[in-house]
């Protein structure tokens, strides 16, 4: 149940007769209305290398300054940041990775 | 002249150490679907209304339906290659145009980028909105200058003020967009901006819209906006607003500007498939809700300045094409509302010789009359009913061969006046060139020209006056009253000519 597609599908399963299908869209739009409330809810946080768990700790708190909603995380590595990292929660992106900088820096130039 | 390496070096150093860290926050969305160049995106919570977005590759967007969870947006320009779950990043700017006086002689597309291969556009630019309140009641005075089209008819009958707002409306092919350009050709040397915007036109046709501004030594104090048939419907949708942003500034300068809309039946097409697109609801021919919004907004900034506010003026001319000459459709009778008058071309006078083919009957200019030059109202006053009468008595002589002398001699006064109303595309006249020929047409001079040598007549009539009547000419064109004994040096001129001509 990681979507609302799979979810709506459980859900019919467990029902004993066919719903009525305004049920059903009804039904449907209130699951992807709630999926992406808790997409929003979610901190996505991509670091150029693994941090340690002190540093997460440090990340979080003050992710909880910054975006009270957030209700949880997700850390991934990606090395094509170079440095720093990359936080996205809901449709906010915050880029405080080395590549961005550098990039800013070759725009400079041109 | 290149650099020595020190010299390269140690600019590279400045540079980075000048360069300042910067953290980027970003509100982001994603594509859902690009449908025709509407895109729906997820995300951009912050987005405002009229806000430009950025796509892949460097391109354009603007958001026109905020909705709960999704965006609607506009690709300007090239949509090709925008694919589902791309990412959509919201600017702070709203669409606007970067405006200034370099845009003159060039010929640009709505979003002011060069299209006639002449390179950038120089001088000095600064950005103004494209959606802009139009100016308020204290800004504005009344429309009292006269904006001379160099069309006889127009001029005597449907007289335009600048700052006015005048329909043209007629079938396809029967010279609207001829009258337009003429009015552009005489405000050469008249100190108003002419601006020209091309709607859904073919590009060919465009291509000789301009050949012929160019010729007639016009397009120097002329813009050309295009945004052709094969455009999106996007930028075919922006084109008059990004014509009249240019005409704001030029206003705002204090001078006098001429805009047309050629035309917004095009305009309210495009309209209607971008608010299809976006699964607004449609009503009457499927045109979405705020279809009357949309052209009353746009000819809302058509005004004439108050002196405080540096006393420039607009004036519109947007162009309606009808469909079998039913002016009573949605987009037709939307914008005879919002207009201050009508110029209706008729396809049946322009096949019948006509030309400009303007139904005296179903024209009107609202407010043009307190604007007309004291001589033309003088002179052309009595025309309108005189033409009037005419149309009544020649459709009642149909049925009757037995007529009295001076229904004969109203009905021939009539054609020979219809016959002075006639004049070629592309030769706007001054001022004294259009009041003496309508001067001996409304006294009766003309009595003794065969009808179908009037045209000669005329042209005959102007070279004699220029000849013999430089006095008279010279006070014609200032535009003031004539006085008795100019009415008699008149008479004087038209009898010695026709004298010299039945010779």
């Amino acid at each position: 149940m990681t979507d609302p597609s799979s979810s709506l599908e459980y859900l019919l399963s467990r029902l004993d007769a066919s719903p009525d299908p305004q049920f059903v869209d009804s039904l449907e739009t209130a699951l992807v209305n709630s999926f992406a409330d808790l997409e929003s809810r979610r901190a996505y946080i991509e670091t150029a290398v693994h941090p340690t768990d002190s540093e997460k700790s440090a990340i979080i708190s003050l992710l909880k300054d910054r975006f009270p909603q957030v209700l949880g995380t997700s850390f991934s590595v990606n090395p094509r940041l170079i440095g720093g990292l990359v936080i996205k929660v809901g449709d906010e992106r915050l880029d405080y990775s080395l590549a961005s900088q550098l990039a800013n820096m070759q725009k400079g130039f041109i | 002249m290149t650099k020595p390496s020190s010299e390269l070096t140690r600019e590279i150093i400045t540079r980075i150490s000048d360069f300042k860290l910067q953290n980027e926050h970003t509100v982001e969305g994603r594509v859902i679907s690009n449908t025709d160049g509407i895109v729906k995106a997820s995300g951009l919570s912050q987005v405002a209304y009229m806000a430009t977005v950025q796509f892949p590759g460097q391109r354009l967007g603007v958001a026109i339906n905020l909705e709960e969870r999704e965006v609607g947006i506009l690709v300007l320009g090239d949509h090709l290659g925008i694919k589902t779950g791309d990412t959509v990043i919201a600017t702070d700017s709203l669409l606007s145009l970067p405006v200034g006086p370099g845009y003159l002689g060039r010929v640009v597309n709505p979003l002011g980028e060069p299209l006639d291969g002449k390179g950038k556009i120089t001088g000095p630019t600064h950005p103004q909105p494209l959606e802009k309140i139009a100016p308020s009641v204290t800004k504005r005075q009344p429309v009292d200058t006269s904006l001379a089209t160099g069309i006889k008819a127009i001029d005597a009958l449907v007289p335009i003020g600048r700052g006015q707002r005048e329909l043209i409306i007629g079938d396809r092919g029967i010279g609207k967009t001829t009258l337009a350009l003429d009015t552009i050709v005489n405000q050469k040397d008249q100190g108003v901006i002419c601006i020209y915007v091309a709607i859904g036109q073919k590009t060919a046709r465009v291509a000789q819209i301009i050949d012929r501004l160019d010729h007639s030594g016009s397009l120097a104090h002329t813009i050309v906006v295009a945004a052709n048939a094969s455009d999106p419907a996007s930028l075919q949708y922006l084109a008059p607003y990004t014509g009249v942003t240019l005409g704001e500034f030029f206003m705002a300068q204090g001078k006098d500007v001429l805009v047309i809309y050629d035309d917004l039946s095009k305009h309210a097409w495009s309209y209607r498939q971008i608010s299809l697109l976006l699964k607004r609801p449609s009503g009457r021919e499927a045109y979405p809700g705020d279809i009357f919004y949309l052209h009353s907004r746009l000819l809302e900034r058509a005004c004439r300045l108050s002196d405080d506010q540096g006393g420039g003026s607009l004036t519109a001319l947007p162009i309606i094409e009808t469909q079998s000459g039913d002016i009573s459709a949605y987009i037709p009778t939307n914008v005879i509302s919002i207009t201050d008058g009508q110029i209706f071309l008729e396809p049946d006078l322009f096949y019948s010789g006509i030309r400009p083919a303007i139904s005296v009957g179903l024209s009107v200019s609202r407010v043009g009359g307190n604007a007309q030059q004291p001589v033309t109202k003088q002179v052309a006053g009595r025309l309108r009913l005189d033409l009037a009468q005419y149309r009544e008595l020649a459709a009642f002589a149909q049925f009757s061969s037995d007529l009295d002398a001076a229904t004969k001699s109203q009905i021939e006064q009539g054609k020979r006046a219809t016959e002075i109303l006639k004049q070629p595309q592309g030769e706007p006249l001054p001022l004294a060139d259009q009041i003496i020929p309508l001067w001996a047409v409304v006294h009766n001079h003309l009595a003794d020209i065969p009808l179908e040598k009037i045209s000669e007549f005329e042209i005959y009539l102007r070279s004699f006056a220029r000849r013999q009547g430089k006095k008279l000419l010279t006070h014609i064109s200032t535009g003031h009253k004539l006085t008795a004994e100019l009415e008699q040096s008149l008479l004087t001129l038209v009898t010695d000519c026709k004298k010299e001509w039945l010779k």
